[in-house]
């Protein structure tokens, strides 16, 4: 659960992002940091045919939770579901249709650091590459707020000023407690990064 | 945890059916029918199997009044449990029935039982489903190798969304007793096998397909 | 009288054992004479069966015997050889009379000796014949040596701890006797109405603080305090009276239940940190013992508790960093209750 924050790395011009995400590693193993094992998130994306008004529905999936996945609606609201849910929405394909070319998937390393837990993957939208992000998790806190200038430290030590400000979804969410009911928050900023930063 | 274990297995997902016989008893007669289920069945040295459900029945229609045509909705069972509420919620979805010909013994449809965190009904109104209507079943359940017989009475809901003993009104003065397995497609076998199990109950409950478009 | 008796068996079984070993002396010696046979070496047996018989001091019926032997045949040369037959006959009868004589004399003493009744199962230990099939002797062996080895430990404990004039233990074995006199024994004897009263009053005063702290007693006696610091961490805190006996510290998303929902107090954190935080505690509760005033020794490390209430929001007050080996500053001043890493204190 903890308290987790993801960051877009820029891939400076005459790099490939396969090149970056090997420096990325590099810099967390010589902090100290061991290999445990691939992460995978996904997200797909599916909008309302002749519903008024208009819905549109993200399903993410997440290593983390490798038998649920994560439902959440344009208006806020999540739901938290078996693997099979997206059997469910191919029997509502009259009314929610998939949206080709919208689907965003990251893959990667997961690392271990003491508390924390790092995944650097490289993002990449409808098979394209487009990115490379940073999931930096504290599990021991869960107030996001608490350890934040805790995770900036950590983090400008790996990825510099990037880390400068907190993503605006933290902001939002300062006092909330993630409960075992809800861990659809990590997930949440997932998207909201992940489509705030990256034009599909 | 694999990515790559992960990824394939999202997209195999074996269709389940559902093959289904139902048949009543009088409540009068229910103790005699549970305790002939009790010998037939697995685990007969325990005691019944009780179970509370609250179910509710939600519908997503096209909002576009041009087509009403009949296959433009869809019909989401919610279900939980309400003697363990620490168990998660489910949503059940059920297929249009087939009923075959005489040559298959049973009530064959697409079954789909997703379990779900305890705000589904709040997120399906999200999504646009409406409820249609709701109500409890109360019942004994006993299973025999992979059939499930459940033994059930439906109650009504006397005011909407309260589920306490005090506000259920029983229907009818029977029990539905129903025969089912849960298993993927083309297992022709096991209605024969639920065949066999019908025929041990009779002459106590006729188990039969029922074609539902004729009850409506 | 019993002990009389006792000595009277024990005397008996010394004669008995006496004759059994003249028994065996006597029929030995018959067998050695039956081997030796008629020899033509005689000069060299009966040098040898000289050199026997004097080893042996009981036998002084066979020492004779051999003597007159040696006599004859050293004086006849010629009935040498039936000479020869006739002693060793002679020999034979004679000794065969010791035996018979020495056998009956065992059997009329062993006949007055008791049946000796077994008192535990250690004398049954060794009646077993087959050594081999009992891992019992080993163990034995093993379990004296560490008798051994623990008294001698606690020998050295008791002088290393006799050197500390504070004690958490009351026994009078280890304490003189005017300490126990004071109120350290008080302090682990307190009535639960008292522990409740004085709980309840830190309840109100750290509820400001951001300190939920509930009270449970599942294991009898003993009392628990549940601490749950303000959105940071989780803590057990046994109590023994009002003395401070076990610190376990937890982080906020785990739990101190059992899967049986039952009480525990046993299993640590999966976060290092709060790992950490647990040897802290555990050593600040020692730090912070005081069997004179109990009350203010739990009320003042309780507060030190509450000083983890900036675990992951202050840094260190040394380095002035968050993180060293990827730790917030575990540590707690015990005076200022300033935040130091497990490194930096001084």
């Amino acid at each position: 659960m903890g308290v987790s924050c993801v960051f877009s790395y820029p891939v400076p011009e005459g790099r490939s992002g396969a090149q970056v995400v090997d420096i990325l590693q590099k810099q967390v193993e010589t902090m100290g940091g061991s290999k445990t094992g691939t992460f995978y998130v996904d997200c797909e994306t599916y909008q309302s045919v002749m519903l008024n008004p208009p819905k549109t529905l993200h399903i993410l999936h997440n290593s983390e939770y490798p038998a649920s996945c994560f439902a959440i609606l344009d208006s806020g609201a999540t739901l938290v579901a078996d693997t099979l849910f997206i059997a469910l929405m191919s029997n509502l394909k009259n009314i929610y249709q998939a949206w080709k070319g919208a689907k965003i998937e990251s893959k990667g390393n997961r690392f271990q650091l003491a508390d924390f837990i790092l995944k650097i993957g490289s993002v990449s939208l409808a098979g394209s590459f487009k990115g490379i992000l940073l999931e930096v998790e504290y599990c021991p806190c869960i107030v996001a707020s608490e350890c934040w200038a805790m995770l900036k430290e950590l983090l400008q030590s790996l990825i510099g000023n990037i880390a400068e400000s907190p993503p605006s979804a933290l902001k939002k969410k300062k006092w909330m407690k993630s409960t075992p009911q809800q861990p659809q928050c990590c997930s949440t900023w997932t998207i909201s990064t992940t489509l705030g930063k990256l034009p599909p | 945890m694999e990515a790559a274990a992960l990824a394939p297995s999202l997209k195999n997902i074996a269709p389940q059916q559902e093959y289904l016989l139902q048949g009543s008893i009088l409540d009068t007669h229910r103790d005699v029918l549970l305790h002939r289920l009790r010998g037939l069945c697995d685990n007969a040295e325990r005691n019944f199997e009780a179970f509370s459900d609250y179910e509710a029945v939600y519908v997503l229609r096209n909002s576009s009044t041009a087509q009403q045509s009949q296959n433009q909705h869809v019909t989401f069972r919610v279900r939980h449990a309400l003697d363990h509420s620490d168990a998660p919620d489910h949503i059940r979805y059920l297929g249009q029935a087939e009923l075959g010909d005489r040559s298959r013994h049973t009530l064959v449809r697409a079954c789909l039982d997703v379990a779900c965190s305890s705000n589904v009904r709040d997120f399906l109104t999200e999504m646009g489903f409406r409820i249609d209507h709701d109500y409890v079943v109360k019942g004994h359940f006993f299973h025999k190798g992979r059939m499930k017989v459940t033994v059930y009475k439906i109650f009504r809901l006397i005011q909407p969304n309260k589920t306490d003993p005090h506000n259920l009104e029983p229907l009818g003065q029977s029990h539905l007793v129903e025969l089912s397995v849960v298993a993927p497609l083309g297992q022709e076998q096991i209605g024969e096998d639920m065949k066999n199990f019908a025929e041990q109950l009779k002459p106590l409950v006729l188990l039969e397909k029922f074609d539902h478009r004729k009850i409506q | 009288m019993n002990q009389q008796q006792d000595q009277g068996q024990t005397d008996l079984i010394v004669q008995c054992l006496t004759l059994v070993q003249k028994l065996r002396h006597g029929v030995g010696q018959v067998f050695k004479d039956l081997s030796d046979g008629v020899s033509d070496y005689v000069e060299e047996t009966t040098e040898k069966e000289d050199t026997d018989g004097a080893s042996s001091k009981n036998e002084t019926t066979s020492k004779d015997k051999t003597g007159s032997q040696k006599e004859v045949t050293v004086g006849g040369d010629k009935e040498e050889s039936q000479e020869k037959h006739r002693a060793i006959l002679r020999t034979l009868k004679a000794s065969l009379e010791t035996i018979s004589h020495d056998f009956s004399d065992l059997e009329k003493t062993g006949s007055t000796i008791n049946s000796v009744q077994s008192f535990s199962n250690i004398d049954n230990l060794s009646l077993d014949p087959v050594d081999k099939n009992t891992v019992m002797h080993s163990q034995l062996l093993q379990s004296y040596k560490w008798t051994n080895k623990m008294h001698e430990f606690a020998t050295q404990a008791v002088t290393v701890l006799a050197q500390n004039s504070l004690k958490r233990t009351s026994s009078p074995k280890f304490t003189s006797s005017k300490m126990l006199k004071g109120s350290m024994h008080v302090a682990c004897h307190v009535p639960p109405a008292t522990v409740d009263q004085l709980i309840a009053s830190l309840v109100l005063t750290y509820k400001d603080m951001g300190m939920d702290i509930s009270i449970s007693r599942p294991l009898g006696n003993s009392t628990i305090l549940q601490v749950e610091l303000c959105r940071v961490l989780r803590a057990v805190v046994v109590l023994r009276g009002l003395m401070i006996e076990w610190v376990k510290v937890k982080g906020l998303d785990e739990t101190f239940e059992s899967d049986d929902r039952q009480m525990d107090i046993w299993s640590s954190s999966r976060y290092q940190v709060f790992q950490k935080i647990t040897d802290h505690a555990v050593a600040a509760s020692l730090h912070y013992y005081a069997p004179a005033k109990p009350d203010l020794a739990i009320k003042s490390y309780l507060l030190w508790l509450q000083g983890y209430s900036t675990l992951f929001s202050s840094p260190c007050h040394k380095c002035g960093r968050y993180l060293q080996n990827n730790l917030p500053p575990t540590w707690r001043d015990y005076r200022s209750r300033e935040p130091f890493h497990d490194v930096c204190r001084v």
